[in-house]
């Protein structure tokens, strides 16, 4: 699924790590959602939405 | 301590590098609380197990060598039931949302397949070459195979079932 999450952390100046430790999951997990390869669950979608005080709709695209 | 983001106190537990226990007190290590129940496993077993051992070496010293032997293992396993995984350093708090364990998965899934199929070929080709008996064991475990996929699904089913 197409996002905006690299961009979101960038403009955040977070790195891959420290946005993985910040949801409880692995760096190759932050990856993966970045590059589309993967669709987190829901619970981590609202997590994401969470840390980047933002909704899930506007990190995620269909 | 207090948490800034919640306003509650915590407790500072000092990392270990073999995680702390999950029952109780969450401040004992787990790898020196696994010792206890380890070595007395081990033991019993040792005692259980020296009956299947030669009659010419003395009782005491075939339980001691089934003991000394077993001992790394029975800790292990009483570490594994002890321990809380998230106390264990490098681990998520939410590994089953990490992409490994998606791949893990997937492999899991692939790797049945992949039995299942080498299992049919070689049952069939067992058939062509007349090995009767490799192929009727061949068959039953391609049977038992599907059966346990059969009781597994029906599990998931209605496990989830409300």
């Amino acid at each position: 699924m197409n996002n905006r999450l690299a961009k979101m952390r960038k403009e955040r100046g977070w790195s891959q790590e420290q946005l993985s430790k910040k949801l409880g999951v692995s760096r190759q997990t932050v990856i993966s959602i970045e590059k589309g390869h993967f669709d987190p669950s829901l619970p981590l979608a609202f997590r994401l939405a969470d840390v980047f005080d933002s909704t899930i709709e506007d990190i995620f695209r269909p | 301590m207090k948490d800034e983001k919640s306003g509650k106190a915590t407790v500072n537990v000092r990392p270990r590098s073999f995680g702390t226990v999950r029952f109780g007190s969450r401040s004992m290590p787990a790898l020196t609380t696994a010792l206890i129940p380890g070595l007395a496993s081990s033991i019993v077993l040792g005692i259980l197990l020296a009956g299947f051992m030669p009659q010419s070496v003395p009782w005491m010293v075939k339980a001691l060598i089934v003991a000394v032997i077993l001992c790394p293992i029975a800790v292990s396993l009483w570490w594994i039931i002890l321990v809380d995984p998230n106390t264990l350093p490098g681990t998520n708090p939410h590994a089953e949302e990490n992409i490994e364990s998606h791949w893990y998965g997937r492999a899991e899934q692939l790797s049945y397949r992949i039995f299942i199929g080498l299992v049919s070929a070689g049952c069939l080709l067992a058939s062509l070459m007349g090995a009767d008996q490799w192929a009727l064991v061949l068959v039953c475990v391609l049977i038992a195979m599907l059966l346990i996929l059969a009781l597994s699904y029906a599990f998931v089913r209605f496990a989830h079932h409300e």
